[in-house]
């Protein structure tokens, strides 16, 4: 307890000091804190749940965001092959620029909700026997176009009315849904359709391949890509974040070894009265854990305001911070890691020394 | 001033583990902010490059995805009609964005003897597709993937084998390439393309085509004539919040030399204040004493500058010759530029003299006798 004491009255006596390294540790922290937020939003929107649903979809395509287009004689076909539910989507991204993308779903009105999750925050969800034109849409696309139950919203030049807003867990929050024949005529498709959804567990299986380059394949296939597609560059950042974690540990070795300097006269007299030399190790990790505990209170409250204020927006598709317990608990490892290695360093140098040396020195 | 630069070379030579240790936290600092900036600039490439070419890419209005577009069979003939006096040549083309082996790949087709002319291809290696099974694939692409002449890829459920490597000087014709018989075949085109690219003639003027082409009524209000980096600028927007964040984060990493410099100039002073009050006391000005301060500072800050500097261009090398970044299937160049250096430069000096002053503000606050007393 001495020891602790000790510790902690040394840094109070060099607040700002401590002030400022609880900084230095707080800038890689919030780093490493935001870029693992971005990639759990990534991670945790993008996969889908229902996974007792295959994606019947042009091979290589990402049917479930754009690039697959299926006949509707598909439809028959996989009914004649044994597939109890054939239920066609469509799926694409519209606009003329990036500014204006939107996440287009044509669904199906009699039985979307079998392979959709979502929730209605306001409005309405589509019903069978709907009038052409209605939408209902997903919270974020609401939120970011500033748009409410009864209120028009422009898809492909087209005014649309939105009849509900949905909240959903996955990407399908940043889509519009319009009825599959007003996505049909939108997008000057005829009858074509992007995917058909057949029961898993039936005649085919994930990652068979039909004739034309149709591929089965999961539910969420599409959505996996896309994040792989990010993970070069979470992996590069990811790694920008660690060297700057390391230079923080540098300078937090640097700072102790300093400070234990200043005070290696009253450490040796602890020692000579009966303090062991772990009790020099305890003395430096408990400067450094409160150094780091404010570094990662300062990194945290740094990463969620990034988080709150930034998004990631690719053509319709929205990358936000997400913040759940995964997350927390690497940000604090990495802060341990570095609250461990920046300790290291000083401890070896002090318990180097011996008594007389250090009793000598003033 | 040169003993003064002796006097600070001595000083940080005197406790070589401790000025090390802080070189070595700096350099990661710069070394951070140069591959984060290197970043930004790769991401931005695709925002400011506007290089104008001859080349004009008509296609379909009102459509995101240019997969999505459709080139009517009468739409080829509007730029025909201009060649040879404004027209070079015409390259109808299709594109999809396609899943090859797990891997976000851009697939492009066009006539072969247009890849050169007009797509500015080069082979590097192997040969130019010949057989129906046959493709050619970025250079890029297949470092990263390690693919080689030979290589088998699965693209829409069909092998095709990669007959030849080629290098593009625009990133963005940077895919696999197949002949438009093998893609027509593949994806059960009726003939179709998507979009037009038109090679405006040397003597002509390239914006007089462009509106010739887009007034043109067989095109008018179904079809936009872009040039093409301005087209590749519309298409790429969507990485501009990325290039955003490696710019914020690059400059909220070089926050890192503030705290650097100000903890290992606090210690310093800390530890030498009886020996400064003795100066100040003996007539040395407190001004004179700060110079020194910070001549030692920005000689720790040089060096971390030219260390980091190194560590970020080989890293940035070996990324780029080992394991090259694509995103979309856009290729992800990392390269620190003499102006991302010199910004750095500027940054590193300007924030060193910052975490010195911020550090020694209230030492220089205290009378001599309170410095005195520091012993």
């Amino acid at each position: 307890m001495i020891i602790i004491r000790l510790g902690i009255r040394e840094l109070a006596l060099h607040a700002r000091l401590t002030f400022v390294m609880s900084l230095a540790i707080g800038v890689p922290l919030m780093c490493f804190f935001f870029l693992n937020a971005l990639q759990t939003g990534l991670q945790v929107r993008y996969p889908e749940t229902l996974d007792e649903f295959l994606v019947v979809q042009v091979s290589g395509s990402f049917g479930e965001f754009f690039g697959s287009r299926l006949p509707a004689s598909m439809s028959d076909e996989l009914r004649q092959a044994g597939a109890s539910l054939v239920i066609p989507e469509i799926h694409t991204i519209v606009g003329t620029t990036y500014a204006d993308a939107i996440l287009l779903r044509g669904i199906q009105l009699d039985n979307y909700a079998l392979v959709n999750e979502y929730r209605m925050i306001a409005g309405r969800p589509l019903l069978p026997g709907d009038q052409p034109r209605l939408a209902m849409i997903g919270s974020r696309l609401a939120s970011s176009r500033s748009v409410l139950p009864g209120e028009t919203i422009q898809i492909r030049g087209r005014d649309f009315r939105v009849i509900g807003i949905f909240d959903s867990l996955t990407y399908s929050g940043n889509e519009a849904w319009i009825s599959l024949p007003d996505a049909q005529t939108l997008l000057g498709w005829g009858t074509d359709v992007s995917i058909y959804l057949i029961p898993r567990g039936e005649t085919y299986r994930d990652g068979d391949i039909l004739d034309g380059g149709v591929s089965i394949v999961q539910k969420g296939d599409s959505n996996a890509a896309l994040v792989n597609v990010w993970q070069p560059v979470f992996r590069l950042l990811g790694m920008v974040a660690i060297a700057l974690g390391l230079a923080a540990s540098v300078g937090l070795a640097s700072i102790l070894w300093r400070l234990a300097w200043l005070q290696r006269r009253s450490l040796a007299i602890l020692r000579s009265i009966g303090f062991g030399k772990a009790s020099l190790t305890g003395y430096l990790l408990v400067q450094s854990g409160v150094i780091s505990i404010l570094g990662f209170m300062v990194g945290s409250l740094g990463a969620r305001l990034l988080g709150a204020f930034s998004q990631i927006t690719a053509a319709g598709i929205s990358i936000q911070a997400v913040f759940d317990s995964r997350v927390i608990v690497a940000s604090m490892v990495f802060a341990a890691g570095i609250t461990i290695a920046g300790s290291i360093m000083p401890a070896w140098w002090l318990n180097r020394f011996n008594l007389v040396e250090l009793l000598r020195s003033e | 001033m040169l003993l003064a630069l002796r006097l600070s070379l001595e000083d940080l030579l005197r406790d070589l583990s401790r000025t090390l240790l802080s070189l070595v936290g700096l350099a990661l600092v710069v070394a951070s902010y140069f591959i984060l900036s290197a970043l930004s600039g790769a991401f931005g490439y695709y925002l400011e490059n506007t290089d104008l070419s001859r080349n004009l890419i008509v296609i379909e209005k009102d459509v995101y995805d240019p997969a999505d577009a459709i080139l009517e069979p009468g739409v080829i003939a509007v730029p025909v009609e201009l060649m040879p006096g404004k027209v070079k040549r015409v390259s109808p083309f299709v594109f999809r964005h396609t899943n090859i082996n797990g891997v976000v790949m851009i697939l492009r087709s066009a006539d072969p003897a247009d890849w050169e002319p007009v797509y500015h291809l080069s082979l590097v290696n192997g040969a130019w597709p010949g057989k129906a099974d046959e493709i050619a694939a970025d250079a890029g692409y297949s470092l990263a993937n390690q693919w080689k002449i030979g290589s088998v890829l699965n693209i829409f459920g069909t092998p095709f084998r990669i007959s030849g490597l080629y290098r593009a000087p625009s990133a963005t014709f940077s895919s696999i390439w197949m002949p438009f018989s093998s893609f027509r075949d593949l994806f059960s085109l009726k003939g179709g393309y998507q979009a037009l690219y038109v090679q405006v003639a040397a003597e002509a003027d390239p914006e007089a085509v462009r509106a010739q082409l887009e007034n043109d009524p067989r095109l008018a209000g179904k079809y936009a004539v872009y040039f093409e980096e301005n087209y590749v600028q519309r298409n790429t927007q969507a990485l501009k919040e990325m290039r955003s964040l490696s710019a914020i984060s690059s400059l909220v990493a070089l926050l890192g030399i503030v705290f650097g410099i100000f903890n290992a100039v606090v210690l310093s002073t800390v530890e030498r204040g009886y020996e400064i009050g003795v100066l100040l006391g003996i007539g040395f000005s407190k001004q004179s004493i700060r110079w020194f301060m910070l001549l030692r500072v920005f000689m720790l800050v040089f060096m971390a500058y030219f260390v980091g500097l190194a560590i970020a261009g080989i890293y940035s090398t070996c990324q780029q010759a080992f394991f090259p970044l694509f995103i979309f299937g856009l290729p992800l160049n990392l390269q620190i530029t003499p102006l991302m250096a010199l910004n750095g430069l500027g940054l590193v000096v300007v924030l060193g003299m910052f975490g010195t002053w911020l550090s020694t503000r209230r030492f220089f606050s205290l009378r001599i006798v309170e410095l005195l007393r520091e012993r």
